[in-house]
């Protein structure tokens, strides 16, 4: 029982579960919906790092998805070169304009950095319509459906799928070690107090920083993987400020600050948004929003440490 | 140890600090007194970077700091505390001090370590797992303390510590404070209460409106004429 208790035994089931509901999925409907939840999962985690660790909110996080999809899939499409590396390069570049931002907006506070990091999303978005001969302007990208391990593109649904969780698999593990090493103390302490942090020898830029490129990193990663299974993006999917609020949405209704709160609010909210969508988006458009919305505002009024961050609370209130 | 040269701080028009000049030896006890609004905090936040200084100069050990960063400051062996206690409420009390610890220690066991160590020193090790907003103000600023030490700091500057306390708890961190003295610590104290200043410092300096009125030892200052008047008004000196 005592295996029970450790930590990496229980991201271990967990993984195995997840994998083994993807492959049991006899449909591609149900492995495209667990496709999905992992994808925001995946998203929020990293989103989380400067949101919720930091206390950077920002509104922006789509840049680095974007910026991510369009690099490996120019770089296939334009030069050929595998999304292999054109992945992992989608990160690196999403780090590097991470940098960039970073070095103009990170001394800004509360709203003014939020608002700084929705600017950022959309010039960008501005920009990919622009570059008509790179991006293919409004009319997006199109990755041709050629099934090859070297194009990253796949026949079936569960490969995809087996990325997904892989790419979460590194972010759980990356947070989780950032979660007890110092750099996860010092971010936790500048959300708390940016003053008595640097009075205890804290360099707040820096700490925040660091923690903006690890999460613009992951982000690219994912907006590149996504691209793949999508196999088309255009500015205004892989630019919408919409998926930077949902993204932090989802951070703060499973509970922000947190390794399991966002996977939490993922795997609430997702699939209650796909459902409320499949039940009133014929016949009431926009519905689903309403009460998406609805139970949005629930939470962060009744609950405004999160689902995950509640649970936790209560059970230590319970030790007592 | 800690040498400040003609540091003014202005905000606007206002000098909150004016000209100030002082030392504060290695192993002493400094106490830095004056009424309301005569810069004490503010000249704490130029020493210890929060703010940088108008003109002036601040060295440390010989090496010229006037224009750090706290952190940097921190990192060189200057630890504060804050007159309105800021602890990281929402995680516990090891943690906390903690984040002190981690300066020079960034294993996590060395820093946890280190942080309970500190939190049997100043005897609040009890509270190790609570959140600091659930405790009393005077457990907080024990914390604060804590904190500060965790960073290893030659020396501390503590800014009200005994504010808000009662007697015994007054007494309780006047006795901290001597225990960490003795223990090496450089130690420069913002401080309302006459009586507590008295009982530890060797050297007092007075502000009023930005200026230092007096420098020199506890029994001096008391009597000086111009510290009455800024304590208690002209009037009160001219029936003396």
């Amino acid at each position: 029982m005592k295996l029970l208790h450790n930590q990496l035994f229980r991201w271990a089931i967990f993984f195995i579960v997840l994998l083994g509901a993807g492959f049991f999925a006899d449909n591609n409907y149900y492995l495209d919906i667990l496709i999905t939840i992992v994808f925001y999962a995946c998203m929020a985690s990293a989103w989380n790092i400067v949101g919720g660790y930091a206390g950077q909110v920002s509104v922006g996080h789509v840049a680095f998805l974007g910026l991510g999809a369009y690099t490996s899939t120019i770089l296939f499409l334009k030069l050929g070169v595998s999304p292999i590396i054109g992945i992992p390069l989608g990160g690196v570049v999403a780090m590097a304009l991470a940098l960039g931002i970073g070095f103009l907006t990170i001394r800004l506070h509360g709203p003014f950095f939020t608002l700084s990091t929705i600017a950022i999303a959309e010039i960008l978005l501005v920009l990919a319509i622009r570059f008509h001969g790179l991006t293919g302007g409004s009319e997006g990208l199109n990755i041709p459906y050629e099934p090859s391990v070297y194009n990253v593109v796949f026949k079936s649904y569960f490969v995809y799928y087996t990325l997904f969780v892989a790419l979460m698999a590194a972010i759980v593990a990356v947070i989780s070690y950032i979660n007890t090493s110092r750099t996860g103390y010092y971010l936790r302490a500048i959300r708390e107090d940016e003053t008595a942090s640097s009075s205890l020898g804290v360099d707040i830029l820096q700490f925040k920083l660091r923690a903006l490129l690890i999460s613009a990193f992951f982000t690219g990663v994912g907006g590149a993987l996504y691209a793949q299974y999508l196999l088309f993006i255009d500015p205004h999917t892989v630019f919408t400020v919409a998926f930077s609020t949902k993204v932090a949405a989802l951070s703060i209704v499973g509970g922000i600050g947190t390794v399991i709160g966002p996977i939490v609010g993922s795997f609430i909210l997702t699939p209650l948004e796909i459902f409320l969508r499949s039940q009133f988006g014929g016949t009431y458009q926009g519905l689903y929003l309403l009460i998406y919305g609805v139970i949005m505002l629930a939470v962060i009024v009744l609950i405004p440490k999160g689902i995950y961050g509640t649970f936790v609370d209560s059970k230590n209130r319970n030790r007592r | 140890m800690l040498t400040i040269r003609q540091v003014t701080k202005e905000f606007g028009g206002l000098k909150a600090v004016n000209d100030v000049s002082c030392t504060v030896e290695k192993g002493s006890i400094v106490g830095l007194i004056g009424p309301n609004g005569s810069g004490k905090t503010t000249l704490f936040n130029v020493i210890s970077g929060v703010y940088k200084p108008t003109s002036g100069s601040i060295e440390l050990d010989h090496e010229d700091i006037s224009y750090l960063g706290p952190h940097k400051k921190t990192m060189m062996g200057m630890a504060r505390t804050f007159q309105v206690v800021k602890p990281f409420k929402n995680i516990s009390v090891i943690e906390n001090v903690m984040v002190g610890a981690f300066l020079h220690n960034h294993n996590h066991l060395k820093a946890e370590e280190l942080a309970l160590s500190i939190l049997k020193r100043l005897d609040i090790d009890q509270y190790q797992h609570d959140q600091p907003k659930n405790l009393p103000l005077a457990i907080k600023k024990k914390v604060e303390i804590a904190r500060a030490l965790a960073t290893t700091p030659k020396i501390l500057l503590l800014d009200e510590v005994m504010g808000g306390l009662n007697p015994q708890e007054t007494d309780q961190v006047l006795q901290t404070i001597v225990k960490l003295n003795k223990e090496g610590i450089t130690i420069m104290v913002i401080e309302h209460k006459m009586r507590c200043i008295m009982a530890i410092a060797e050297k007092v300096l007075v502000l009023d409106s930005g200026k230092l009125i007096a420098m020199d030892v506890p029994e001096v200052v008391a009597k000086d004429p111009n510290v009455i008047k800024a304590y208690l008004g002209d009037e009160y000196h001219a029936e003396n």
